[in-house]
């Protein structure tokens, strides 16, 4: 095994990762602040590879603009959601709300197979970062490289965002106690509903950064849906950190146990959340109180 | 200032509340008395919003609250500081400071005043909330509330659980905030305390206000002190 193998396949582990941390950082932070496990995930990042899709192949063009606006659109789809289905839900214990979650899954996915089939869509990577890049100790894609470095600086961007400024500071008091910021005279539910924005934007991004390397198909966020439980898991519900932690190391278990014998990678990860449940329950950054 | 006149609460099926009125009047410090489970925490929750009463009237000067979500009920001026105290655990203490919407820049409770009689809370500025221990953590409910420029302060249980010298501590803030022309509703399991604060009390007894009086009798009265509150 040469070490150009190795650090090709350590680099892909980061891609991997890369992208279950914009899933699971979203994921976290609704499960953070609303209780809820969001099933419908998976389905929103699809929907954001989709919506990249859609603009590339019918509006305009050009990934620059999918990239940009695709997001944003997923964002602001998220809290749509949240304004119309998921606040009327928040009073009911939360397995209704696990099952619409679901339901909204599964509705996506066939409205998505309904009107694109379900061979999926081809996806072209961006001109301008076709090609590889020189790293010195090897080649790697420059649009590889251009995904983790957007993922690096978007989480950077959202660890920013909620431990310096003002609203992060009142996202993560509604992640602590969102009953006490709603008696401290703080309206909540907007919070919330960028909280959800936030967070279904995220896994947009995830969305339309993953078409060009993946297949673009109505069921391409189940397994990642899957994987990232994993993430949250090990990186603690509700934590930044372990999103981002979490995310790297479940993206490099897999890389390096297709190293080793492909068949395993999969299942290695799903052996290391078992481990990971006895010996710490509530994850690398998770807090006790979750588990109460 | 603060009226409740019928308030009927439940939780569930459960009545806890059966018919709760009393009053607390300008310049005041009030209590509510009573044993476990008479209803004393219940009935802030209720004024608070977040139990809401079925039925009844919570009139906070001459507005109904009874109707209201708990954020706009606090942004009228009623703060509420919680038997669990409810610090957030991931915010510094000055985040915790910062976090309630101030309405005015000039404020009778600024940071300033705040350092003055928590100093404790100066020093440790940027710990986390999770770092903090019990006394720290009730001087900080009590002057994260005081930021937001209230007219009437309801507090649960302040001294559960504190070293005697913290008890006075505290004593002490709540006349201060009691010279600042803020209204006090205090919930006490300490008799004692209660009566060195307050000027006005009333004892909650099976959801119903079963005694009201002043100070000056209530301290002296042994035997409603006996078969209310079993002191």
């Amino acid at each position: 095994m040469s070490a150009q193998f190795i650090g090709m396949q350590l680099f892909n582990g980061l891609i991997l990762g890369s992208v279950y941390v914009l899933l699971s950082l979203g994921l976290s932070i609704i499960f953070g602040m609303l209780g809820i496990i969001n099933f419908a995930h998976g389905a929103f990042y699809m929907l954001g590879a989709y919506a990249a899709y859609t603009i590339t192949s019918y509006i305009f063009p050009n990934f620059w603009i999918a990239f940009i606006f695709g997001p944003i659109f997923m964002g602001a789809f998220g809290a749509a959601c949240e304004v119309f289905f998921f606040r009327r839900l928040y009073k009911l214990p939360p397995l209704y709300v696990m099952l619409f979650t679901f339901g909204l899954m599964m509705a996506f996915q066939d409205i998505i197979r309904m009107i694109f089939g379900s061979m999926g869509v081809p996806f072209n990577t961006p001109e301008s970062l076709m090609g590889a890049v020189n790293l010195g100790f090897m080649y790697y894609p420059k649009y590889r490289l251009f995904l983790i470095i957007v993922t690096a600086l978007c989480s950077l961007g959202v660890w920013l965002f909620l431990s310096k400024t003002r609203l992060g500071a009142l996202i993560r008091a509604g992640t602590d106690n969102s009953q006490m910021v709603d008696a401290l005279g703080i309206n909540i539910s907007r919070i919330t509903t960028l909280v959800f924005g936030l967070g279904i934007g995220l896994a947009g991004l995830a969305g339309v950064l993953v078409a060009p390397i993946q297949n673009v198909t109505h069921l391409m966020g189940m397994d990642f849906l899957i994987d990232c439980f994993v993430v949250v898991v090990i990186g603690g519900m509700g934590s930044i950190a372990g999103s981002i932690i979490g995310g790297l190391i479940v993206g490099e278990i897999i890389a390096m146990g297709i190293m080793v014998w492909p068949p395993i990678a999969n299942t290695l990860i799903y052996l290391f959340m078992a481990a990971f449940l006895l010996v710490r329950p509530r994850g690398l950054f998770g807090r006790e109180a979750f588990h109460d | 200032m603060l009226r409740l006149q019928d308030v009927n609460t439940f939780y569930g099926d459960s009545h806890i509340l059966k018919g709760i009125s009393f009053e607390v009047k300008d310049g005041e410090l009030a209590t509510l008395l009573g044993r476990n489970g008479a209803g004393k925490s219940t009935t802030l929750k209720s004024i608070m919003g977040i139990v809401p009463p079925k039925e009844g009237s919570i009139l906070f000067g001459n507005e109904e609250m009874v109707g209201k979500r708990p954020h706009q009920i606090a942004s009228l001026g009623l703060g509420y500081v919680p038997e669990e105290r409810a610090i957030f655990p991931s915010l510094s203490v000055l985040e915790n400071l910062n976090l309630p919407t101030k309405k005015n820049r000039k404020r009778l409770w600024g940071l300033e005043k705040i350092y003055e009689y928590f100093p404790v809370l100066k020093e440790r500025l940027h710990h986390k909330g999770s770092q903090l221990s019990g006394g720290e953590q009730q001087m900080l409910a009590i002057a994260r509330v005081l930021t937001m420029d209230i007219k009437l302060m309801m507090l649960d249980e302040p001294t559960e659980g504190l070293a005697p010298f913290l008890v006075l501590e505290i004593g002490k803030i709540l006349q201060e905030i009691k010279k600042s022309r803020v209204v006090v509703l205090l919930v006490e399991q300490n008799t004692r305390f209660a009566i060195n604060v307050a000027d006005k009390h009333h004892i909650i007894y099976e959801g119903k206000i079963a005694y009201r009086g002043d100070n000056d009798d209530f301290g002296v009265d042994k035997e409603i002190q006996t078969r209310y509150l079993g002191v």
